[in-house]
C-alpha cells in the first residue's frame, strides 16, 4: 500500500498549490477520470494463463467434462479474438481426455488450418506492437512442440477411433513439417524436439501393424532408432493382438505474468531533515515517476510434474515403450524465447517513458509543470498497465506422455496403470484374431474398474 | 432546425447503408464467380474434383478397354465392375472428397449403362477382412480373392498421393490421383490414368 500512498502524497504537495483555478481542475478532474477509467478497465483483462485456470485445475481432478464446459464458455466469449485458436487447442485436448475423439479431432484439424495460415500472415504493425505496445498485441505463434503435439495428439485421436488412413495422414503432415524445420530451425532446436519425433514413429510403427503392413512398422522402427516388441510364439490357430495404452501425466508449465516494479528502491530514499521544500519536489517528483516504471514479461511456472508409470497386465509389471518429457520441451522452447521477450519487454518500456515525457512536455507548455508531471505519468501508467505479459501457451497438455505396446494372447487380461494417487484399470478381452487394441488413459482418474471399454477395430 | 442538420442526416444515412451493405451474405452457385472459383484451403474442392472427374472419365471412356465393354454389351454379355475407395495417401485429409470422387465415376458407369457396377455398400468391411489378414487391399495377388467375394470381373481402385512442401514463402501440394481397371481373372491392368492437381497457401 506505502508504495502507491507515498509517491501519492509526494505528488499531492506538487499539485494541490497549483489546482487552485476552479477551471484548471474541473478539466484536469475530467481528463484523470477519463485515464483511470482507461487504466482500470485495461488492468481488469487477466492474462491468458490465469483465464484457462479452472480447466487446468479440472483436468488435474480429473473433471475433464467440466473443463470441456468452462472452455466451451471462454470460447464463446473469446470468439474471434487472439486467444480463439489456443482456447481450441486446449477444448481439443480436454475432449479428448473426456474420450470424445470426434470432437478433439475437429478441433484438431482446424487449429491445424489456422496455425497455418498464421505462418504465412504478415502482421508487421501487430508484430511492432510487441515492442512498443503490449507484449500480446501480436497474434500467437506456438512454439515447434506444440505444433508438433497438433499432429501427434490427432494420431492418438484416430489411433482411438481406429481410423488408420486419418492416423496416417497426421502422421504425414508432421513429415511435411519436420521437413520445414529442417530448414527453419537450429540443429539444437531439432534435436530437443527428437523424443517427440520417436514418439511418433511408435505410433506410426503400430498403424502400420494396425492395416497389415509389418514391412512398413518396421521401417518406421528403423527411422526411430528402435526395434519394434516382437510377437511372442503363437499357439496354433490364435493370433496375439498388439495393444497400445498412451498415458498422459501431470501439466507443462505455463507462462505466468511477471510485472518487476524499476522504481520500487527508489520509495526507500527519504528527503533529509535539511532539504528544501523544493528539494523534496525533486524528489517527489522522482519518485512519482519510478512508480510507473515497470517492466512486464512473462516467465514459466513450475507446471505438474509427470510421472512414468510401470503398466501391470494380469500382474506382470511391464515399462514404458517410449515416453516424451513435454516439460523440457516447453522449458526449451521458452528459453529459446526469452532474450525476445526481455529485449521487446525493456523497448516497451523505454517507449511508455518516452510517452510519458513527450505528453508531460506537451502539456506542461499549455499548463503549468505539475499539471504536465500528472499528464504525464498517467500517459505512462496507464500504457504500463495496459501491457500484459504475454502468457498465451497451450497450457493443458501434459507434463508426459508415455506408450505402452503389449502384445497379448487371446483371452481376458486385467491391465492396471498406477498413474500417482489416481490407478486406472480396465479389463480386455482378446479375441484371437489379431486385431489392434488401443487405450488412452487421461491424465488423472480415480479407481473405476471395466469402465474403460476397449476400442477395436 | 438548423441548416447543418440534412447534411448530417446524409452523412448518417449513407453510413448507416454502408454498414448494412457490409455484413455476412448467403450465396448460391453462379451469384458470385470468384468466390465460387477461389481456393478456401489445401483440400481438394468442387473445381479439383470437377478437373480430376473429367479427365479420369474422359480418358476410361476413350480407352480401349470401354470399347471392349461396349462390345460386349452389344453382345449381350455385360461385365460386372466393382468400384473400390480410392486409399489416401496424402498429409491432407481429402477422405470426403476422393469419396465424392468415387461415386461420381460410379453414377457415371451405372448410367450409361455398358457395365453392371457392384454395390459398395459392403465393400468396407471385405477391404478391412483382407487387410486383416496382412495384405494391402491393392496387393495383386488380392484382386482375384476380392473380385469372386464381390462377383466381379474387373475392379476399379485408386490411391491420391501427394507431394507437400512447406518452406517461409508458402505451402504446396501436388497432388497425383492413379486410377486403374484390374482384369480379376488375369490380375492385368486394363486401364491407367493419372491426373494431378496443385493447391498452395502463399505468404502475404
Amino acid at each position: 500500500m506505502n508504495v502507491v500512498l507515498i509517491p501519492l502524497l509526494s505528488l499531492s504537495q506538487i499539485m494541490i498549490p497549483h489546482l487552485v483555478n476552479r477551471w484548471r481542475l474541473r478539466r484536469t478532474a475530467t481528463a484523470l477520470l477519463i485515464l483511470t477509467l482507461i487504466i482500470c478497465s485495461l488492468s481488469g483483462c487477466g492474462s491468458y494463463s490465469q483465464s484457462t485456470q479452472h480447466s487446468r485445475v479440472a483436468l488435474l481432478q480429473g473433471r475433464a467434462d467440466l473443463a470441456v464446459a468452462e472452455l466451451n464458455t471462454q470460447l464463446e466469449v473469446e470468439r474471434g479474438s487472439e486467444s480463439e485458436l489456443l482456447l481450441i487447442l486446449e477444448r481439443a485436448l480436454a475432449l479428448q481426455q473426456n474420450g470424445e475423439y470426434h470432437g478433439s479431432s475437429k478441433d484438431l484439424i482446424r487449429a491445424d488450418s489456422e496455425l497455418e495460415m498464421i505462418d504465412y500472415t504478415k502482421t508487421p504493425l501487430k508484430d511492432l506492437g510487441v515492442y512498443l505496445y503490449s507484449d500480446d498485441s501480436s497474434p500467437y505463434r506456438p512454439s515447434p512442440f506444440e505444433k508438433a503435439m497438433v499432429n501427434v495428439l490427432n494420431i492418438v485421436n484416430f489411433l482411438m477411433l481406429n481410423e488408420w488412413s486419418r492416423a496416417k495422414v497426421e502422421a504425414r503432415r508432421l513429415g511435411v513439417l519436420e521437413s520445414y524445420w529442417g530448414e527453419n530451425l537450429s540443429k539444437e532446436s531439432r534435436q530437443n524436439l527428437g523424443q517427440l519425433k520417436r514418439f511418433v514413429h511408435w505410433l506410426k510403427a503400430f498403424t502400420f501393424i494396425a492395416t497389415g503392413s509389418p514391412t512398413l512398422a518396421h521401417k518406421e522402427a528403423e527411422l526411430g532408432g528402435f526395434q519394434l516388441p516382437s510377437v511372442p510364439e503363437r499357439s496354433p490357430g490364435a493370433k496375439y493382438s498388439p495393444v497400445i495404452v498412451i498415458s498422459a501425466s501431470g501439466m507443462v508449465p505455463h507462462k505466468v505474468a511477471q510485472r518487476l516494479p524499476l522504481g520500487r528502491a527508489l520509495l526507500y530514499i527519504g528527503p533529509h531533515p535539511h532539504w528544501s521544500a523544493r528539494e523534496r519536489q525533486a524528489l517527489a517528483r522522482i519518485q512519482a515517476k519510478g512508480l510507473v516504471k515497470w517492466l512486464n514479461f512473462p516467465t514459466l511456472s513450475n507446471g505438474v510434474e509427470g510421472r512414468t508409470a510401470s503398466i501391470r497386465v494380469n500382474q506382470l509389471q511391464a515399462s514404458p515403450t517410449a515416453q516424451v518429457d513435454l516439460t523440457r520441451l516447453a522449458e526449451r522452447a521458452y528459453e529459446d524465447a526469452k532474450p525476445l521477450l526481455i529485449t521487446a519487454a525493456i523497448t516497451r518500456l523505454i517507449s511508455r517513458a518516452l510517452v510519458g515525457g513527450i505528453t508531460e512536455s506537451l502539456v506542461k507548455k499549455k499548463s503549468n509543470g505539475a499539471v504536465g508531471l500528472l499528464v504525464g505519468l498517467i500517459a505512462e501508467g496507464a500504457m504500463a498497465s495496459a501491457d500484459t505479459p504475454d502468457t498465451r501457451s497451450w497450457t493443458t497438455l501434459p507434463a508426459q506422455l508415455n506408450l505402452y505396446w503389449l502384445w497379448l494372447p487371446p483371452g481376458t487380461h486385467q491391465l492396471r496403470l498406477v498413474n500417482g494417487a489416481h490407478p486406472w484399470q480396465t479389463q480386455v478381452s482378446v479375441s484371437g484374431d489379431g486385431r489392434p487394441i488401443t487405450f488412452n488413459v487421461p491424465l488423472s482418474r480415480s479407481m473405476a474398474s471395466g469402465q474403460d471399454s476397449p476400442h477395436r477395430e | 432546425m438548423t441548416r447543418s442538420t440534412p447534411c448530417y442526416s446524409l452523412i448518417i444515412l449513407g453510413f448507416s447503408l454502408y454498414l448494412a451493405a457490409c455484413g455476412p451474405r448467403y450465396l448460391r452457385s453462379g451469384e458470385d464467380a470468384s468466390f465460387e472459383g477461389s481456393a478456401m484451403s489445401t483440400r481438394l474442392d468442387r473445381h479439383d474434383l470437377e478437373k480430376m472427374f473429367k479427365r479420369a472419365d474422359g480418358s476410361l471412356s476413350k480407352a480401349g478397354l470401354m470399347k471392349h465393354w461396349k462390345a460386349l454389351n452389344r453382345d449381350g454379355q455385360q461385365v460386372t465392375l466393382a468400384v473400390l475407395s480410392i486409399e489416401n495417401e496424402t498429409s491432407e485429409h481429402v477422405d470426403t472428397s476422393l469419396m465424392t470422387l468415387v461415386k461420381k465415376l460410379e453414377t457415371n458407369l451405372i448410367n450409361e449403362g455398358v457395365v453392371t457396377v457392384v454395390s459398395r455398400s459392403h465393400q468396407p468391411e471385405l477391404l478391412r477382412e483382407i487387410k486383416s489378414q496382412g495384405s494391402s487391399a491393392f496387393d495383386q495377388a488380392q484382386v482375384a480373392i476380392m473380385g469372386r467375394q464381390l462377383g466381379a470381373q474387373y475392379l476399379m481402385t485408386g490411391k491420391l498421393y501427394d507431394i507437400a512442401e512447406k518452406s517461409s514463402n508458402g505451402r504446396r501440394v501436388q497432388y497425383f490421383l492413379f486410377m486403374q481397371v484390374i482384369e480379376v481373372e488375369t490380375g492385368a491392368i486394363r486401364w491407367q490414368i493419372e491426373v494431378d492437381a496443385l493447391k498452395g497457401l502463399t505468404a502475404g
